[in-house]
């Protein structure tokens, strides 16, 4: 029997595989094509005060092994979310991730603040990263000092959950926000978030996504995620004994073992579940025919152990 | 939900899945259409106006994969479409699954299903589906969406189809006269040799062609209306589904004579599962500030055309 469990910040996963926020909306939408209740845990689309409309259309367009997104966090608002959607989280039987967005410090402290009570919530996501909306997002994201006095002031909120932040990609150097993330009570990290991007309509001369600019997931994005979450691995993460939730372009058992021998201690799949949402339990028993095929017992004798 | 009273299928919702479906035949119905028709060993329930989602590359097995399959990467013999404001095209692998609107279902004595799409090659995808030879298999997520809603207080139905939308109203048109109602049909195209319809199915519909190279010359909302004005004889329900303005002009014919109409939408997206929030589409409300984003594949496709917002 491989031992597939590992810990996120003292939450119990029974195996590394989890949702990437935005991705598997509140868990309802799924049902149908995959047993949730196989996931290490579950993490929920972004969850704001009020409620958001999101961005005009067109907000997606595929490129090549790629998905081009601007949503702009459309999401039905704190209130709705606890009174509709934390129900149904409660009969998923694994850990609830809750990802957290705001315009501003204290937008993003009171979602925390009422999500802190809440039992089936395991861990708050901060979203620092969000490349699709005016105010708040990447703004958080980009700037270390920001990092700091965002992450700071959500640690103080949350009290009862472990707090998770989701870093972006979109820095020079990844391990400064990382570091600042960890230095003001990050208990895990979770990378990478989309890479800013644009398509052009080269006949009409106008970017394709109303919002003119978006984030880039998919395959294209993978090498770079997995060199991010190696390099905050090393240089951050390891000796702080904080884990990190890899992501980005993740699509098979393949992709799962790269980015767990990067140093990725949770793994979570976005865009490949809009193909098949069954591919989330088709690579955690992908991982664990791996171990098994290469004689380890246990998912952690693994992590971080590229050579 | 304020206005979906319209929009709802009359079945309650409804298994659906993953399903491998094998290619029983794949032709051209004109130089720009194909016909695929795909045999299932079962199906759920399905309804004119709902959708699958076929992933157009050839690999399987855990998760998704990227290889190429090496037809993947050429283009097949018919006419290289063009293309020239669509995303990059030549050699590349979809990502994504593409949905496709269902456009006949045959359900067997051995509990065998057979599917009909419809679909014009546009782009990797579609050019990948041509390619598909009798045997293949394919992977199909489906059935998708909301189908149109049966009204069994209005008597006569008319059905509108436009190019390629034409696919879901023959699957529409079929439901309904089996069910012995009756349909008045029309189908547009831009000429001829872009109307996709059998010699059979033909002869079912009003057809129109911009070029009258087929039928009656002039838009098929034109022919719509000439036939309301002549022969318009009950209550009746029109269903309509092409391109967006041939739908805005069926609807600007039906509003104003308090007749409904239902339209099947159509908008790009990711999933067709509800989850990614790419179809977003303008629908009327109430409240501030009178709209609000519905998505196409989980609240739609088929929306009452009073409640849409035109842009």
């Amino acid at each position: 029997m491989i031992d597939l469990s590992v810990d996120i910040a003292g939450v119990k996963l029974a195996n590394p595989l989890m949702t990437a926020s935005g991705t598997c909306g509140y868990a309802d939408e799924y049902a149908d094509f995959v047993d949730l209740s196989g996931l290490g845990a579950f993490v929920t689309k972004s969850i704001t005060p009020a409620p958001r409309p999101g961005n005009d259309y067109p907000r997606i367009v595929e490129t090549r092994a790629g998905l081009l997104n601007a949503i702009g966090l459309a999401n039905i608002g704190l209130e709705a979310f606890c009174a509709e959607k934390i129900p149904l989280l409660e009969r998923l039987g694994v850990p609830v991730f809750v990802n957290v967005a705001g315009a501003s410090i204290a937008e993003y402290v009171s979602v925390i603040e009422r999500l802190d009570d809440i039992e089936v919530v395991s861990g708050v996501e901060l979203n620092i990263s969000c490349p699709n909306v005016a105010e708040g997002g990447i703004q958080f994201g980009t700037d270390r000092e920001q990092v700091a006095k965002i992450t700071a002031a959500a640690r103080k909120a949350c009290r009862n959950k472990i707090l998770i932040v989701k870093l972006s990609p979109n820095v020079t150097d990844i391990t400064a926000p990382a570091r600042a993330a960890v230095e003001s009570g990050a208990d895990a990290l979770s990378l990478v978030n989309t890479f800013s991007a644009m398509v052009i309509d080269i006949e009409t001369r106008k970017p394709v996504l109303a919002n003119r600019t978006g984030g880039l997931s998919g395959p294209a994005i993978r090498p770079i995620a997995v060199y991010m979450v190696h390099r905050v691995w090393t240089e951050v993460a390891k000796d702080a004994g904080v884990p990190i939730i890899g992501m980005g372009g993740l699509q098979s058992t393949r992709d799962a073992i790269e980015f767990l021998l990067a140093g990725a201690t949770g793994l979570a799949v976005g865009t490949a579940t809009f193909v098949n949402p069954a591919c989330l339990t088709e690579i955690r028993d992908g991982i664990a025919e791996y171990l098994e095929a290469h004689n380890h017992s246990s998912i952690t004798e693994i992590i971080g152990t590229v050579r | 939900m304020s206005s979906s009273q319209n929009t709802q299928s009359l079945a309650e919702p409804r298994a659906r899945g993953v399903f491998t479906a094998c290619v029983l035949s794949n032709d051209p119905l004109c130089p720009k259409h194909y016909r695929i028709r795909l045999g299932m060993k079962n199906f759920p329930p399905s309804h004119p106006g709902q959708f699958v989602n076929i992933q157009c590359t050839g690999c399987r097995g855990r998760g998704v994969c990227d290889h190429a399959d090496a037809q993947a990467l050429t283009w097949s013999q018919t006419p290289r479409p063009r293309h020239p404001t669509g995303p990059e095209t030549i050699g590349r692998i979809p990502l994504l699954r593409r949905p496709f609107s269902l456009a006949g279902r045959r359900d067997m004595t051995d509990g065998t299903v057979e599917l009909d799409i419809l679909y014009r090659v546009v782009g990797p995808g579609t050019n990948w589906l041509c390619q598909r030879k009798t045997g293949d298999e394919i992977d199909l997520l489906g059935p998708l969406g909301n189908g149109f809603a049966i009204r069994e207080d209005k008597p006569l139905a008319a059905v509108i189809g436009g190019g390629t939308g034409i696919g879901p109203m023959i699957y529409l048109a079929e439901s309904l006269s089996s069910a012995g109602r009756d349909v008045k049909a029309f189908a547009g195209a831009r000429t001829v040799s872009a109307l996709p319809l059998t010699e059979e199915q033909k002869g079912f519909f009003e057809i129109t062609t911009d070029d009258g190279s087929l039928g009656q010359a002039g838009m098929v909302h034109e022919a719509f209306a000439q036939w309301l004005e002549r022969d318009r004889t009950a209550e009746m329900v029109v269903y309509a589904c092409g391109p967006e303005p041939m739908m805005k002009a069926v609807a600007d014919i039906c509003t104003p004579s308090g007749i409904e109409c239902q339209l099947a939408m159509e908008r790009h997206m990711a999933c067709g599962m509800g989850v990614c929030q790419g179809c977003a589409i303008k629908v009327k409300t109430d409240e501030p500030p009178g709209w609000m984003f519905k998505l196409v594949c989980k609240d739609g496709p088929v929306f009452d055309a009073g409640e849409l917002v035109w842009e």
